[in-house]
């Protein structure tokens, strides 16, 4: 999906259930622990600067659509 | 094991949509755009129909509007399908094995108005907004499977409720993207399933087919149990404390839930992060700089 495309929305997740994401895995809790993940399910959206634009436990459509928002 | 999931989504313009708490408006002046009259064309009509019938279906067609502009109505469209929102639910789980095992029990109320958290142990109620969606169960829904035919989650007139993808009918939930599904040539759809005023579940199919052409279809859910809306309606418990104030949409990162007590702020840099591919390839989070990325922490047995 071309990062510069505005018009894009957020993308299927769930290929059995709807998702299309690429799953990968972590060597023991590293990534998980320097994430401060406790609690399932945790979601990170991480800017192209590298900094976090936006997380939660779950889901939260209106927060995440405020953090998606051109300003 | 752990599967954390990156995936390359690019960042969707959101329109400021329509407030759908309000009543609806009277005829709005020349001036609206051809998306901005289709919402309060539509915003009309499930006011007359107050609320949506079995097998009904509208079309709303207007091919001067351009798809990614009516996007945002479709999403309005869909939380009012949302309303009202009525009900209790209740999320269980368990962290942890052994001695270190902690139970954690999240639920909600809704009064037809707005929904609220329930603290227990603090004798509280947040309000967390007026659909269910909006809160915090909106996210849970989908992981709490087959809690649904066992009673333990009741029902509530909203939304996302994937624990039903065991039903024949149900179709999954998919995000739209009209973009991509002009390049696949499939056609996506978006359901929603909430309860109406009978008592039976509803379902609504959505979409965006053609040139802007927004396509509902409302059909029954058959369950092996009835649901009985009055068994539904939640009442506030007594003696406790009711916090009434909605928080600001994306504003107030530091006042979530315990539950993300311990998550990076919003701001903070990413650590560096190794990945291994499915291919066994290492490749780290850094080498994705440049490109907007979400991560999504799961468990899987």
């Amino acid at each position: 999906m071309d990062v510069g495309d505005e018009k894009s929305v957020i993308a299927d997740y769930w290929r059995e259930k709807g998702f299309t994401m690429r799953p990968v895995r972590q060597k023991g809790e590293a990534v998980s622990n320097a994430f401060g993940v406790q609690v399932y399910p945790t979601n990170y959206l991480i800017g192209p600067d590298g900094k976090v634009l936006w997380r939660a436990v779950g889901w939260n459509e209106k927060t995440l659509r405020a953090a998606l928002s051109p300003k | 094991m752990w599967h954390l999931i990156p995936l390359l989504l690019a960042a969707p313009a959101v329109q400021d949509p329509a407030p759908v708490s309000q009543p609806v408006p009277p005829p709005a002046p020349a001036a609206q755009s051809p998306a901005q009259q289709a919402w309060t064309a539509w915003q009309k009509r499930l006011a007359a129909a107050q609320g949506l019938s079995l097998g009904a279906r509208m079309t709303l067609e207007d091919s001067s509007i351009p798809q990614e502009e009516l996007m945002p109505v479709a999403m309005e469209i869909q939380l009012a399908l949302a309303r009202p929102s009525a009900g209790k639910a209740t999320w269980t789980t368990v962290f942890g094995e052994g001695e270190d095992a902690e139970t954690v029990v999240l639920e909600w109320i809704g009064n037809g108005e707005k929904i609220y958290a329930v603290d227990h142990e603090e004798k509280s109620l947040s309000v967390e907004g007026a659909a269910w969606n909006e809160s915090e169960l909106g996210f849970f829904l989908p992981f709490l499977g087959p809690t649904w035919s066992s009673a333990s989650l009741t029902a509530h007139d909203v939304a996302l409720l994937p624990a039903l993808a065991e039903h024949p009918d149900w179709q999954g939930l998919r995000i739209r993207d009209a973009a991509a599904e002009a390049d696949s040539g499939e056609e996506l759809a978006e359901v929603r399933i909430w309860l109406g005023p009978d008592g039976l579940l509803r379902r609504a199919v959505s979409s965006l087919g053609g040139t802007a052409v927004l396509n509902f279809e409302v059909s029954r859910m058959e369950l092996a149990e009835k649901v009985n809306l009055k068994q539904f309606i939640a009442s506030f418990p007594e003696g406790y404390e009711v916090f009434d104030e909605e928080s600001g949409a994306g504003e107030d990162e530091a006042g979530g839930s315990s539950l993300e007590a311990s998550l990076l702020p919003v701001g903070a840099p990413a650590p560096e992060a190794l990945f291994i591919g499915m291919d066994d390839a290492e490749f780290s989070l850094s080498s994705l700089r440049g490109k907007t990325v979400l991560l999504n922490f799961w468990f899987f047995h």
